[in-house]
């Protein structure tokens, strides 16, 4: 039996050691990557888009076509969205999708995502929120929108025999890349990002509403080739409703300034 | 205009329109990194390289037309346009230009 002094220390000792262990394995969790056990259910692929990115990235056009053709990386990119906003599935929240093709639009659909989501309605019940292709806000980049700028599909497509140069780097391009893969792998990128819309209005039970500035837009852009005719498919099948710009100052509150729905869509600029 | 230019091309990868950051909140970026630079030439580098990425949004909408033909020779071009229109860059600024420019377009 021991002292009654000894039992005093003997317990704190195995107080420490015990908070001691508890500590190392939230640190060991946390540094593994495993999530905690109320994490959202979503399918998440399993490319490795959780993996830093510490420079230029090479691969293959033909490869990352196939991956961004795919619609589970619909069910990623839905993931990396509501790893920063989770009321993006949360049920009630109305969600919006923003679009822009063409000289001058891309401010104007950025103003309409600012107004959303730092303005009254971001705080109404249920609140609103608006996310891009880019990412959650004009601030927070999908993971997977960050991987493909390293990957430098343009710089590489722009390239000179094979060699292209990267922050002042001369790589040679293990996968030369035309112009036309580069528009194909944005294009699907985009069309996926589109796609996104049927996950978030089964996750909110409600239709996404959907702001594009395309007035001016080509027919040969991504737009037209790829967003345009998903859009229609996620309003046929009462995912989205769909609205476009009359003018570049168009104010999302006011329904005046939009044309409603995919069969009303402006022709693009010849 | 190395630091302008990486703030415009590398860094925001907007296209012109975009309204963040604005001029104001550009030239104080520049001049945080230039200490030494007067206001004026931090304005004048600012100005030059917003013009950069108005003209090589129309040379590459002009790529994408087939204004310049087809394959590299085009490609060579469309850049060689940027360069007379833009002069004073290095030639990886100009295919860097050239590569957002691309992407700004693409859309």
């Amino acid at each position: 039996m021991a002292l009654p002094f000894l039992t005093l220390y003997r317990n704190k000792w195995t107080v420490g050691i015990v908070l001691l262990a508890i500590l190392a394995m939230i640190v060991l969790l946390s540094v593994l990557g495993i999530p905690p056990s109320g994490t959202y259910p979503v399918t998440v692929c399993s490319t490795d888009y959780s993996i830093p990115v510490t420079g230029p990235l090479f691969p293959g056009p033909a490869e990352k076509i196939t991956a961004l053709k795919d619609p589970v990386f619909t069910g990623q990119l839905f993931a990396e969205a509501i790893a920063t906003e989770p009321l993006l599935a949360t049920p009630g929240t109305q969600v919006h999708m923003g679009f822009w093709s063409g000289r001058g639009n891309h401010g104007s659909m950025l103003r309409v995502l600012d107004a959303i989501n730092e303005g009254p309605e971001a705080s109404a019940v249920p609140p609103n929120r608006a996310i891009w292709d880019e990412g959650t806000s004009a601030y927070y980049n999908y993971p997977s929108y960050t991987r493909i700028l390293d990957e430098h599909w343009y710089e590489r497509a722009s390239g000179i025999n094979g060699t292209v140069i990267i922050f002042g780097k001369l790589y040679t391009d293990p996968h030369p890349v035309t112009v036309a893969e580069a528009d194909k792998i944005w294009g699907e990128y985009s069309a996926r990002y589109t796609d996104m819309a049927e996950l978030i209005a089964q996750a909110t039970g409600k239709p996404v509403r959907v702001w594009c500035f395309v007035q001016g837009a080509r027919a040969n852009r991504i737009f037209y080739q790829y967003e345009l005719p998903q859009l229609q498919q996620m309003e046929q099948k009462g995912f989205a409703q769909v609205f476009f710009a009359k003018t570049v100052d168009a104010d999302w509150t006011n329904p005046e300034d939009w044309i409603n729905g995919t069969a009303n869509a402006p022709a693009p600029a010849s | 205009m190395t630091i302008a230019f990486d703030l415009i091309f590398r860094q925001g990868r907007s296209p012109p329109s975009c309204p963040a950051p604005n001029d104001t909140d550009l030239l104080n970026r520049i001049r945080d990194k230039v200490h030494n630079e007067s206001p004026a030439m931090c304005r004048d580098a600012l100005i030059r390289i917003q013009r950069l990425s108005h003209d090589v949004y129309d040379i590459c909408n002009a790529f994408r037309e087939g204004e310049y033909g087809s394959g590299d020779e085009a490609l060579e071009a469309a850049i060689a346009v940027l360069r007379k229109k833009c002069p004073g860059l290095s030639d990886e600024q100009y295919r860097k230009a050239f590569a957002v420019g691309m992407m700004w377009t693409a859309f």
